[in-house]
């Protein structure tokens, strides 16, 4: 199933409030395409926050 | 996400035998089934929802028993349901096992059971159990079918205060429940993170680092102090040893002592520095002499001698073993000169396993000899111990003996001294006194060994403590900075939840009211006002069941339109309980709601076509509809029904006629009396 509109306008702005950057949204929004495409599982969401992690940490 | 219905077929249940096929021609956007009443509508939604979802299996004998037809009973009933997802066909078979007695007999022992299986591409022909696709499997729980096989009992509990399902349609069509899994996930990996941490610390909070750091700064300080009072102990006994010899030089270079007594108190201390000597050497050798065992215990020496003993009664021979006796089968003759024969080889090669073989004996017989030697050894003195005892008992004395010898001789040298020197003797006397003291509790510090934190001197303990909260704090801020992102990461989730939510929710209740403002217009207006847990409506604390009815199905239609999902949606007489009016106005949104490649499938009966399927007519391309009636064969007469068409399928109890104008004159006399 496709991201809705409004989940994509939702992440974004959230995302962009937050100030993280670019490569953040990135890893997050291909995250829930893939978990909204019934692709991902609990190995895939702990490598995904990992990912954010690292991001969060060159972001500080 | 596309899903729709290929066809469904069921034989020997509560519904007609036969097969529904909805892509003859290819997918029709509405598909409309007419079926009269008790012909099996119910029947087919729920083996649709349980086809899908799987969760038939899980029921109890007595609800699975519910599909059994008496009058329609076959050896090997069926239900099988064939969906077109995302361009893969899978088929979902649910076979049936009637436990017959107990229907009949009504018995509360009821063991109906179904077994599942499914096709698809991947797995090859039908595979048992319900194995959708992985990407399928997460979407179709009980709860996400029946959001799109619809029927009238789930649009009551939209508005039920009780029940939060329009609020759960919503979620899961928002793609909300993504973010859930984000956010159980997220504590499961902090938990995780913290079961490896665990091991090597426990504390993971603001408290606990500060704890940790208060405990390290108080483990240094102690530190740093004894770590000075060794420095300036040192510095000290540097500075006292130098101000003796000073003292020294200055005693031995006066001229107004008397020389006898001078000589006799530096006899006296050069004795006393021999003695010395010859203490540091009796030490050393005394430490190595305690480490062999053989000098600390006559038990010990005892004991090798009984292990000798017993080793010299084995007898072990120091060439005949198992070796001799190999070779001694190779000769003619035995060793007793008799002739050796078949007999005498086999006893000697069963009897020589008696023998040691060459490695061990000649271990045993090693360790023999080294015992022997060594304790029969000129240099083996078993009194060694007590010898050497004795001799630090008198090294002792002679060193106190001579102490006090070299003390008097200075007390004497000192009273015949003058008074000025007889003050630097006093003093060096002093000196020696602090430079002792001092000595001692240096030694103290370096040797000290006590555990306890709150009162030990030692430095490598108090650095092993240091280390060890160093650890903590650095796995407690690691800790810390975990907990602040996996923290960070789930607001992002609820922000984007709370968005996401007030985005849709404000444009669904827009788009209904629109829709809906046509639909009941003048005095008759409807509008949501909220969909939180569940739908209220605007000045009204509930709706009548037409307009629950009329409210749900707009409700899910337009959830179901949103541009990123494509499913099918069935749903089960809608306009059972809405009046002529608003029929009419309800099928107008429903045209423009049902996307151009969806798939709107509905159960009516011949009441509901006017001003609902028939409004549908008007608006749609005709080569857009479906038009299928099924029946129960035995229930109508041939006179009560318009002309059956030639490509009718006719089944053991049912007929399916596709046909448009079958359809819309289908009005058979029994339905109506029912309905009136």
């Amino acid at each position: 199933m496709a991201l809705s509109k409004e989940l994509i306008e939702a992440v974004t702005l959230v995302i962009d409030e937050d100030k993280n950057n670019e490569q953040f949204k990135k890893i997050f929004i291909e995250y829930l395409e893939q978990e909204s495409n019934f692709q991902a599982d609990e190995e895939n969401r702990f490598a995904v926050i990992n990912l954010l992690r690292t991001q969060i940490k060159k972001n500080s | 996400m596309e899903l729709k219905i290929i066809s469904w077929e069921s034989k020997g249940l509560r519904c007609p035998d036969g097969k529904i096929i909805l892509n003859e021609n290819g997918f029709k956007r509405f598909n409309f089934i007419q079926m009269p009443n008790a012909t099996g509508k119910t029947t087919y939604l729920e083996l649709i929802q349980y086809a899908l979802s799987g969760y038939l299996a899980l029921k109890d004998g007595k609800t699975i028993g519910d599909y059994f037809n008496i009058s329609n009973q076959s050896s090997n009933p069926f239900f099988e349901l064939i969906v077109n997802n995302n361009s893969q066909i899978i088929t979902f078979r649910i076979d049936f096992k009637f436990d017959v007695e107990a229907i009949l007999s009504k018995s509360e022992i009821n063991n109906s059971k179904v077994t599942y299986s499914t096709s698809y591409a991947e797995i090859g022909g039908l595979n048992p159990g319900h194995r959708p696709p992985n990407i399928m499997k997460k979407m179709l729980t009980d709860e996400f079918v029946k959001l799109f096989v619809f029927d009238g009992e789930f649009a009551n509990k939209l508005f039920d205060p009780a029940d939060s399902r329009a609020f759960q349609c919503l979620d899961s069509i928002c793609q909300l429940n993504i973010l859930d899994k984000m956010e159980l996930s997220l504590d499961k990996y902090w938990k995780n993170q913290i079961i490896e941490s665990e091991k090597s610390s426990s504390a993971k909070t603001k408290i606990g680092i500060a704890l940790a750091i208060k405990e390290r700064d108080k483990y240094e300080t102690k530190k740093k102090e004894l770590e000075k009072q060794l420095i300036e102990g040192e510095k000290e006994i540097q500075r006292i040893s130098k101000e003796i010899s000073n003292i020294d030089k200055e005693i031995k270079d006066d001229d107004s002592l008397s020389g006898n007594l001078k000589n006799l108190a530096q006899e006296k201390k050069s004795q006393c520095e021999e003695y010395e000597n010859e203490y540091n050497l009796f030490v050393k050798d005394y430490f190595e002499l305690i480490k062999n065992p053989l000098n600390l215990d006559q038990k010990f020496i005892a004991a090798l001698d009984i292990m000798q003993d017993s080793l010299y009664k084995l007898k072990i021979p120091a060439n005949a073993t198992r070796a001799f006796f190999d070779e001694l089968v190779e000769d003619k003759n035995c060793i007793c000169d008799r002739e050796m024969n078949s007999q005498a080889i086999n006893s000697i090669n069963k009897n020589k396993l008696k023998y040691f073989d060459e490695d061990r004996a000649g271990i045993y017989n090693s360790l023999k000899t080294d015992i022997r030697n060594k304790l029969k050894s000129k240099d083996f003195d078993q009194n060694i111990l007590a010898k050497k005892n004795e001799e630090f008992k008198r090294l002792k004395e002679a060193i106190e003996t001579a102490e006090a010898d070299y003390e008097l001789a200075n007390k004497n040298l000192q009273l015949s001294a003058p008074a000025n020197l007889q003050q630097k003797m006093e003093k060096r006397g002093e000196l020696n006194n602090d430079k002792n003291k001092l000595m001692i509790q240096l030694e103290k510090i370096r040797t000290n060994t006590e555990e306890n934190l709150d009162i030990t001197k030692s430095i490598p303990i108090l650095n092993r403590a240091i280390k060890k909260q160093e650890e903590k704090i650095l796995q407690i801020e690691e800790n810390m900075k975990l907990r602040q992102d996996i923290e960070k990461i789930k607001n992002i989730c609820q922000k984007i939840k709370v968005n996401v939510k007030k985005a849709v929710k404000q444009k669904i209740i827009e788009t209904c009211n629109l829709q809906l403002k046509n639909i009941f217009a003048g005095k008759k207006r409807l509008q949501i006002e909220d969909i939180e847990e569940y739908i209220t409506l605007e000045n009204q604390s509930s709706g009548s069941a037409g307009q629950k009815l009329a409210v749900g199905i707009l409700y899910l239609s337009v959830l179901l339109a949103r541009e990123n999902v494509n499913f099918f949606t069935i749903f089960d007489s809608p306009c059972g309980a809405i009046d002529l009016y608003v029929r009419r106005d309800l099928s107008e949104p429903l045209v423009e709601l049902v996307k151009k490649n969806g798939q709107f499938i509905t159960f009516v009966q011949s009441s509901e076509r006017l001003e609902f399927t028939t409004a549908i007519e008007k608006k749609v391309n005709i080569n857009e509809i479906l038009h299928l009636t099924v029946f129960d064969k035995s229930r109508f007469s041939s006179k009560d029904l318009p002309n059956l068409p030639t490509n009718k399928i006719e089944t053991e109890n049912a007929i399916f006629v596709n046909d448009r104008d079958f359809f819309n004159n289908f009005s058979p006399i029994l339905e109506k009396r029912e309905n009136i």
